[in-house]
């Protein structure tokens, strides 16, 4: 029922000629009729214009003038405006923030081609062996698998991530190095920017394929984009490369968190990982294995195809087994299951450390912004109190309640942008300040806090469900008294009571949430109290560590030892150090080694954990640290490599197999060296080693003269000055010694410890922020309910005091008012917030999700506020004078 | 000289139509049968005694709102005078709107007249 143009200027034309006839036949003078009726009709031009846009889009013309509405209202009253327009930034804000993390973190997949299609496999339970990281696999097994994929997946690649010392010319740098097979690039999809990316011909022998490909980024930041790189020779680990091509920009290898400089062919292994043989070694599980499904292939059909050949593969695997296994353990070995996992997102450390906090952050963020939505529902309402009048004299003349509805909903709309484009600022400010506060080992610098088109369809998506969620209830509520309203005398007192209840409703909810809000930040920083105030077991103030990779920088053998000595007596010797040591594994960076021991004259039972925790540390360690020594001595220069094996334990060892009994003079061996007799010559006080969070376990110290070949080291400087003094004259000890050699986690211990608490720290501090905001916004719904509600009650007020109401009374009257809301949210609060409380379990530390002190803290400091937010309005109401108030009405 | 200034003051003494009445009054009218524009602005002229001023410029577009909400249809016919124009009808929807439409108008006039109370002297 389309009608052109012409059809309606036909139209016209027959109106003015109707019209002309009229004129003439009342005596007009016929000569001039037709130029009277085009005047009476008016503009036909401007008619005709607007039958052209009203036809064409009446939808689009309704929009237009609503959003002009909007705009008009929110000029005429910029004060709601702006309280409006900035709760919502608050509360998008952080919600964009926090997603832009999720995001990045947990969310978005590999920039490959077709990312859906690329699986992990994994197979969990029992091992024998070394085992580098989870869900790894040794080098023969992935081959054997490969053999057997070509049927399901369109490719199957292994990968290894390691740091590598990278030098150029002369000067070492520490880089992030990915071993790679030879489907990798193939397999993901991944082609080259310049030069060629490593194919299967890079993968056939070993050692004999010395080329490396850059990552875009890397080759950006560190040759400037040069094309002519390829082809250039750079030395990894001191093992000269070629660098054969630099590939795609975007992609920075499988691990988010972890992303890589460069890549090299798993053939080069030992140039990678010197100190340790890991290629043709059963024993050493250390490749992640990837694949690419076949078109209509699903995961479940790959774990059954390839679960045949990995049967027949355990078999092979268990015959190179070094230790003796029960019947049972045998059957657990061989029965281990295959498992094939999604893996678009490729696998990050990242990601398993950052999903609960993140998802935790999310909600907290989503109770926020329905706190926001809440309190402008609040203002809207109190809003639209004032301008009911106004809307029933409109519907009484003829305008649609769903046309009314729609416009007070474009309004909302229009404040939800706004809302939005300000909340868009703050999350990006917020972003960087949250990758701030993440360790750069923790991937900081995978992540970024540009507000990309992801984050912004996620805010604009947030803006009309807020919209409709603050907007819709009092839209409806507006316009639904129709001529109720204009009733006479119902004046201005107009759909009070009910709306009063439901103000008061939104205000208990309000509550309700903010306590989940106020216990959660209340439980994560009782949690991060707990947790620094264990006493890790040694002195942390006044302690530096620096760390280096020997093995990686030319010092093989003897030579890693006798640098370490070096080092050590150069960092002794500077003015205000008082001790100075090194060791294998560094303190509170989450690092271990485990060794499965056995004790002379201990039976274990079956299934008994044996394994200790253990560290290779030079002399003076125990000292440096501040471990007190309990019995026996420190090691000494005597402890050679060749001589008698010693070891010192900490008392958990000593008091598990020699309780009551001196365990100095003791042995016991490790499984992996059978018969080698290890004796115990002193035991140190229990200190806690990875992190604060874990219980201590047996563990022991040997010297590292007598640790086999080294690579990482960490040493230890302990002083009497400030860290500032201190800080120079040790890298000037490291330059004196090698100054090629690259240092790395250089800092204090007690900034060392923070940054192994960074979660919880992250979690902490924002849970904090978002408790304070929660309690900001229901203190402000809280004062504006009870403001109207005492400007309500200003009458009746007024009445009771002429009859002699004392005003403590009437104070105390509103006060309780607000302390009954006050009470029915925190009583509707609590069963949410010992739910939510069960969600955030494993966040916490030392205490229960449902520890009872934090959630009642929570619960009163709710109530305090909200006496503190109602006292206003009481007062308000005890200075009302009951003259001025009667005369009022 | 003299009759134009009273002419103006007819004009002057006239009301503009309020946004929205317009489109009932344009119903009602149709009740009486099919008519074209000209007829419906010549209609709701007479019957107001020439009160009412149609502004026949709106009068097109709210036509053309009334037939896209579907309360009155239109066809092409031929007039009194034998002039080809646009008619319109109203339509069984149009009917129950302008029913509906009529009560609250009454209700709303008689609340704001009881609101102004008697003219003022």
């Amino acid at each position: 029922m389309t009608r052109n143009d012409d059809d309606f200027a036909r139209e016209i034309e027959a109106h003015v000629a109707l019209e002309a006839e009229r004129l003439v036949a009342e005596g007009h003078d016929p000569a001039s009729a037709r130029t009277a009726a085009l005047k009476k009709f008016g503009n036909v031009t401007k008619a005709r214009e607007r039958f052209h846009e009203s036809h064409r889009n009446m939808w689009l013309e309704d929009l237009r003038k609503d959003v002009a509405l909007a705009l008009r209202s929110m000029r005429r009253n910029p004060g709601f405006a702006t309280a409006a327009i900035l709760t919502l930034a608050l509360g998008i804000g952080a919600n964009a923030a926090i997603f832009s993390l999720t995001d990045q973190v947990l969310l978005r997949p590999l920039p490959v081609p077709r990312p859906h299609e690329l699986v992990l496999l994994d197979s969990p339970g029992m091992y024998q062996g070394s085992t580098r990281g989870q869900q790894t696999f040794s080098e023969p097994m992935f081959r054997g698998l490969r053999g057997a994929s070509a049927p399901v997946l369109s490719g199957m690649f292994a990968r290894f991530g390691t740091g590598a010392s990278v030098s150029t010319d002369g000067d070492a740098a520490r880089v992030r190095i990915e071993a790679v097979s030879g489907d990798y690039f193939r397999t993901l999809g991944i082609g080259p920017a310049i030069g060629r990316v490593l194919g299967p011909d890079d993968d056939r022998t070993p050692d004999a394929h010395p080329v490396v490909v850059l990552s875009h980024a890397y080759w950006q930041s560190r040759f400037g984009g040069d094309p002519g790189v390829v082809g250039r020779g750079l030395r990894v680990n001191g093992f000269p490369m070629t660098i054969v091509g630099v590939a795609a920009p975007g992609f920075n290898g499988f691990d988010l968190g972890r992303p890589s400089d460069l890549f090299a062919p798993l053939m080069m292994d030992s140039a990678l990982t010197p100190t340790w043989k890991s290629l043709n070694d059963w024993r050493e599980r250390w490749l992640h294995v990837s694949g690419r499904l076949r078109p209509g292939v699903t995961p479940e059909r790959v774990a059954a195809v390839l679960d045949v050949t990995y049967r027949r593969l355990l078999a092979e695997d268990f015959k190179t087994v070094r230790v003796r296994f029960s019947p049972e353990e045998r059957a657990e070995f061989l029965g281990k299951p295959l498992e094939v996992l999604p893996g678009a997102k490729g696998r990050s450390q990242l990601r398993t450390d950052f999903s609960t906090p993140l998802l935790a952050l999310m909600g907290m963020v989503a109770v926020v912004l329905l706190l926001a939505c809440v309190n402008v529902a609040n203002l809207m309402m109190a809003r639209a109190s004032t301008q009911q009048q106004e809307l029933a004299v409109r519907q009484a003349l003829g305008a649609g309640r769903f046309r009314l509805v729609r416009q007070r909903l474009t309004e909302s709309l229009v404040l939800a942008s706004a809302g939005t484009l300000t909340g868009l600022l703050i999350a990006s400010s917020t972003t960087r300040l949250l990758i701030g506060m993440l360790p750069e080992d923790a991937g900081a610098s995978a992540l970024s806090a540009a507000i990309d088109l992801r984050v912004i369809g996620f805010a604009m998506a947030l803006a009309v469900v807020t919209a409709l969620g603050f907007g819709l209830l009092p839209a409806l509520r507006a316009t639904g008294s129709r001529a109720a309203a204009l009733r006479p005398g119902t004046g201005r007192v107009l759909g009070g009571r009910k709306q009063a209840r439901l103000l008061r409703v939104l205000v208990v909810a309000q509550i309700a949430l903010s306590l989940l809000l106020v216990a959660g930040a209340g439980l994560f920083a009782r949690s991060l109290y707990n947790l620094r105030s264990i006493e890790p077991g040694f002195a942390t103030d006044h302690l530096l560590q620096l760390r280096i990779t020997a093995a990686l920088n030319g010092y093989a053998g003897p030579q890693a030892l006798l640098l370490a000595s070096r080092l050590r007596q150069e960092l002794t010797a500077i003015a205000g150090v008082t001790a100075a040591s090194v060791a294998t594994v560094p303190a509170m960076m989450n690092g271990f080694g485990f060794q499965t021991v056995r004790v002379q004259g201990y039976d274990p039972a079956t299934g008994e954990d044996m394994n200790s925790m253990i560290n290779s540390v030079g002399p003076g360690y125990l000292a440096t640290l501040g471990v007190p020594l309990l019995q026996g001595r420190d090691f000494t220069d005597s402890d050679v490599d060749g001589g008698q094996r010693v070891a010192i334990v900490n008392e958990t060892m000593a008091n598990r197999f020699w309780k009551g009994e001196s365990p100095i003079g003791r042995r016991f061996s490790r499984q992996s060296e059978t018969g080698v007799e290890i004796e115990v010559v002193g035991v140190v006080r229990d200190s806690r080693f990875a992190n604060l969070r874990d219980e201590v376990t047996m563990s022991y110290y040997i010297p590292l003269t007598q640790s086999g070949p080294l690579n990482g080291l960490t040493f230890y400087v302990r002083h009497r000055a400030t860290d500032a003094a201190i800080v120079p004259a040790v890298r000037q000890a490291v330059t004196r010694v090698d100054p090629r050699l690259p240092v790395y986690d250089f800092r204090t211990m007690e900034s060392q410890i923070a940054e192994s608490m960074y979660i919880e720290r992250l979690v902490s501090s924002l849970s904090a922020l978002f408790g304070l905001l929660a309690l900001g916004l229901a203190a402000v719904g809280l004062y504006g309910v009870m403001s109207h509600a005492v400007a309500q009650r200003r009458r009746e007020i007024g009445i009771r005091m002429a009859l002699g109401a004392e005003r403590m009374s009437v104070l105390w009257n509103v006060l309780r008012q607000v302390l009954v809301l006050a009470v029915a949210g925190v009583v509707l609060g609590l069963p949410a917030a010992l739910g939510a409380g069960q969600l955030i379990e494993s966040l916490l530390f030392g205490l229960a999700p449902r520890d009872p002190a934090t959630i009642a803290a929570a619960a009163a400091v709710l109530i305090a506020v909200a006496a503190l937010a109602g006292y206003i309005p009481a007062m308000r109401a005890m200075r009302v004078d009951p003259v001025i108030a009667l005369r009022d009405e | 000289m003299s009759t134009r200034k009273a002419s103006r003051r007819d004009e002057r003494e006239r009301i503009a139509l309020l946004q929205g009445t317009l489109d009932l009054l344009i119903l009602r009218t149709l009740v009486f049968g099919a008519q074209h524009g000209q007829g419906i602005a010549r209609a709701i002229e007479t019957q107001s005694d020439d009160t009412l001023l149609v502004d026949h410029g709106s009068l097109y577009p709210a036509l053309q709102r009334l037939e896209e909400r579907g309360w009155i249809d239109a066809e092409w016919g031929v007039s009194d005078n034998n002039r080809k124009a646009r008619f319109y009808t109203l339509t069984r929807e149009g009917r129950k709107q302008l029913t509906a439409q009529a009560r609250q108008w009454r209700r709303l006039s008689a609340v704001i007249g009881r609101i102004l109370g008697p003219e003022e002297a």
